[in-house]
């Protein structure tokens, strides 16, 4: 299977511009959150709002959408073994 | 000239994507050693999550959200390097790529004060913590995992920067164009995983408060 180029694709540096505007929105979403009495769901919020980011990051800056299944498959690995790691270690210690 | 694929591929495509694929293995190393980091930091956080809301309180939010911004643009600069060696707009290339650097650098800078302001107030790692208006062991421990956290990221930058500035000396020379980028992509590649990180550390770092 040949690597897809996004250069060759309609639109393709405009893309990045969008992306890294939604990033800089889901900054400033995350920093206004931060000032709201969340409570305990504070941290959960900014957490999902970074995971979108880093999503964004990976599948438009790292080229993900345009790589081979094999390289994806090493990208979404590295997310959940260090999620399963913090999610084992949380529990060892909540339940300690 | 016409490229030519290392003789145990078959052609330029498989050579790509092997390199790509040898990258993103690499890439894994970085986020297990980050995840190491991440996974105590839950367990800390778990055991003092009074602590670690007021150490992170203490945190200046402005600046760490400077450098998010700051980061997040550095990654668009040097998303566009590549883009335009894809097209083979080989000026736009070293301009994005110095752009990069120009922003690590203010990263780097911006970090530096903040270290500054902590160390002033006897914000330490470890046994030299004395920050008297938080003593709990709790924040101690937070400030130990920031200066941890933060410190590897701003290695793992300074590392990018070197790579940044070897891919830009090329670029000056002309060496990446739409037959010739998979090297850019790749240090690139590692760029945009020093930001993948940041996106991470600055809402465990500022923002649980």
């Amino acid at each position: 299977m040949a690597i897809r180029d996004p250069a060759t694709k309609p639109g393709g540096a405009a893309r990045y511009v969008f992306a890294w505007l939604a990033l800089v929105l889901l900054t400033l979403a995350s920093f206004g959150a931060h000032q709201l009495p969340l409570g305990g769901f504070a941290t959960p919020v900014a957490l999902a709002i970074a995971l979108v980011k880093a999503t964004i990051v990976a599948l438009v800056f790292m080229h993900l959408l345009e790589e081979a299944f094999s390289i994806r498959c090493v990208a979404v690995l590295n997310a959940l073994w260090v999620a399963l790691l913090c999610l084992g270690i949380m529990a060892d210690v909540g339940w300690r | 000239m016409e490229r030519l694929p290392a003789e145990h591929f078959q052609d330029l495509e498989q050579q790509k994507r092997a390199a790509h694929l040898g990258m993103w293995l690499f890439l894994t190393s970085e986020v297990l050693l980050f995840g190491a980091l991440f996974g105590a930091y839950s367990g800390y956080r778990l055991h003092y999550p009074g602590d670690f809301a007021q150490a992170a309180a203490h945190n200046n939010v402005w600046l760490g959200t400077l450098n998010t911004l700051v980061l997040l643009t550095s990654s668009l600069f040097a998303a566009a390097a590549v883009h335009a060696a894809r097209k083979g707009r080989r000026r736009a290339v070293v301009i994005f790529l110095l752009s990069t650097l120009a922003l690590a650098v203010a990263f780097l800078v911006f970090k530096s004060i903040e270290y500054a302001g902590h160390f002033r107030e006897g914000v330490y790692p470890g046994r030299h913590y004395r920050f008297a208006e938080l003593p709990a062991r709790g924040a101690n421990v937070f400030f130990t995992l920031y200066f941890l956290m933060t410190g590897l990221h701003a290695l793992h930058v300074l590392g990018g920067m070197a790579a940044l500035g070897v891919a830009s000396v090329s670029a000056l020379r002309g060496a990446y164009g739409p037959t010739h980028y998979t090297p850019l992509e790749l240090i690139v590649l590692y760029w945009h995983l020093v930001d993948v990180i940041w996106i991470f550390l600055w809402p465990l770092m500022y923002l649980v408060a």
